[in-house]
């Protein structure tokens, strides 16, 4: 029972560490914000990328698992206070480095290129990181930072867990980083990223403005939301489920937006 | 006994589920991205403009959705029953209760600009349901033989691991090319001309399903009892190989047709 426990306990450990989007969501998302970006962005993003930006959006994940660097753990997630507001100026926060992130961006000409990079790659990931509603934690919700409930029928482009069953557990975390992305991996970023684009004569200018705590504060909203319907050993029926992909892909496109403008004003 | 009869009832909920999924979802994939590439354009902008997605997007709502309480009749809609007269039967002889019925029922309510009286909501369902329908009724195990053919499939072992022939045919795209991704199935499937493209989408969904029922009576016979998939010859799994593509690529084609037919001006 014991031993049980422990294991249980480190995979909740390795679930809490759990990439936000997964990596073909950044990659969608880093594609979606490059239609958006005007040419002089682009240009000066490829110039201290020496890459594309999509294959860059996955970089924080890698750092990571590098010795050392453990702590940046932290920075794929944020927390809200109670009333959903970010305040937070904790070290490691995700919202606190990606402002970090900005700052160095905007005082380029006196940063170090490598510095600059750096910068330019945290930025890429966490604007994607931080629209994702599993990472966004609010303090006094302890649901907020992940658990199992049940559900009805999987379904994943890998092929696995892909009958029906009545009931089954099913994971906070992943029902946003890739249940619904995961679908997609069987495509290319840019067709996924496409697919998401739907709010680009509507919504999408609203959606620019503000300021990176602006953008997490209304996650959160949606984090409220989501759990009026998803708490822990709930069981939720299939059509809820389901009808989260809205919120999901909103949220990504979003990311994307954000992204666009953000690096479109920094290299204006 | 009681742990017995739990086991029992999980396995007969595994199959009865897993004898409903048809293609998975790279099958899925697959057919209604062909069919976008075939689309008109007035057939994509009006799929565009009620889907608000991509075909591929919605091409498995059909299996995500039957579980739910108001769907539920529509897991009842993913195979097509041919007898061995090749009518089109239905699912226990109920016509209502098939895939084609469902396809040519929707396609000619919707067709000749009838779709303009439906609300936004009943046509973005019906464009759902024929994305995966047609998909479905081109799956080897959905194009389903009744039992007066006396026609028993073999399972196959993949890699050790027993898996039945309905399942090795819904997942026989991931099983034969792991490593391809969705533009590299449509380079390798999409290959018919316009003027075989015009034959095979001749005729309507019975017509269809018919010929589906001819076109796999011979996938009974690619391997025997006990067969290795890891093992088959080179000539087995070319076979396996031709039937995917032509069943992926017919999908495609005839739904791109039935879904031009509907918003043709």
């Amino acid at each position: 029972m014991k031993k049980i426990s422990i294991l249980a306990f480190a995979l909740a450990l390795i679930a809490n560490s759990a990439l936000a989007f997964n990596n073909f969501g950044h990659q969608a998302i880093a594609s979606l914000a490059d239609k958006y970006m005007t040419d002089n962005a682009k240009a000066e993003v490829k110039a201290i990328l020496k890459s594309d930006m999509i294959r860059t959006s996955t970089w924080l994940n890698t750092l990571r698992k590098k010795p050392g660097l453990a702590h940046t753990n932290g920075w794929h997630t944020t927390t809200l206070d109670a009333n959903g507001k970010s305040t937070t100026t904790a070290a490691n926060d995700g919202v606190v480095e990606l402002e970090k992130a900005i700052a160095v961006l905007r005082d380029r000409a006196n940063q170090s290129d490598s510095l600059v990079q750096a910068s330019l790659r945290t930025v890429i990931h966490l604007v994607g990181d931080l629209h994702c509603i599993s990472h966004i934690y609010i303090e006094g919700n302890e649901a907020t930072k992940g658990f199992n409930y049940k559900s009805w029928n999987e379904l994943t482009a890998e092929g696995k867990g892909f009958y029906c069953s009545k009931t089954f557990d099913a994971s906070w975390y992943r029902l946003w980083e890739s249940r619904f992305a995961g679908r997609y991996s069987f495509f290319t970023p840019q067709y996924y990223g496409d697919d998401i684009d739907l709010f680009a004569n509507e919504k999408k200018a609203e959606y620019e403005k503000g300021t990176p705590r602006f953008w997490v504060e209304n996650v959160g909203e949606d984090v409220v939301r989501a759990l009026e319907t998803f708490q822990p050993g709930a069981v939720v029926p299939v059509q809820m489920t389901e009808r989260q992909e809205t919120v999901h892909n909103r949220c990504m496109a979003k990311a994307a937006y954000r992204l666009a403008a953000l690096l479109n004003d920094i290299f204006k | 006994m009681k742990t017995l009869r739990n086991l029992i009832v999980l396995l007969v909920a595994l199959a009865v589920s897993q004898s409903a999924m048809a293609w998975s979802l790279w099958g899925h994939h697959i057919s209604a991205y062909i069919a976008e590439k075939h689309l008109t354009p007035e057939a994509k902008e009006k799929c565009e403009h009620y889907l608000k997605h991509n075909l591929p997007h919605y091409s498995s709502w059909q299996d995500y959705w039957r579980h739910s309480d108001p769907f539920k009749e529509i897991s009842y809609w993913h195979s097509s029953y041919v007898n061995k007269e090749f009518d089109v039967i239905g699912y226990k002889g109920d016509k209502t209760r098939d895939a084609a019925y469902q396809v040519a029922r929707i396609t000619k309510e919707m067709s000749k600009g009838k779709y303009k009286n439906m609300s936004d909501s009943l046509v973005a369902v019906n464009l759902k349901l024929l994305i995966h329908m047609v998909g479905d009724m081109h799956c080897p195990s959905h194009a389903v033989h009744t039992k007066d053919f006396g026609l028993r499939g073999h399972s196959i072992y993949v890699k050790g691991k027993k898996v039945s022939r309905h399942s090795f045919w819904d997942r026989s795209p991931q099983y034969m090319h792991p490593k391809w991704k969705a533009d590299r199935f449509v380079k390798a499937y999409d290959t018919y001309t316009p003027k075989e493209i015009k034959k095979i989408c001749k005729g309507d969904a019975y017509k269809w399903s018919v010929q589906n029922g001819h076109s796999i009576l011979k996938t009974y016979e690619y391997w025997d009892k006990g067969a290795e998939f890891t093992k088959l010859s080179k000539e087995q799994r070319k076979q396996i190989d031709e039937t995917l593509h032509e069943q992926l690529a017919f999908a495609g084609y005839r739904l791109a047709a039935t879904l031009n037919k509907i918003f043709s001006k």
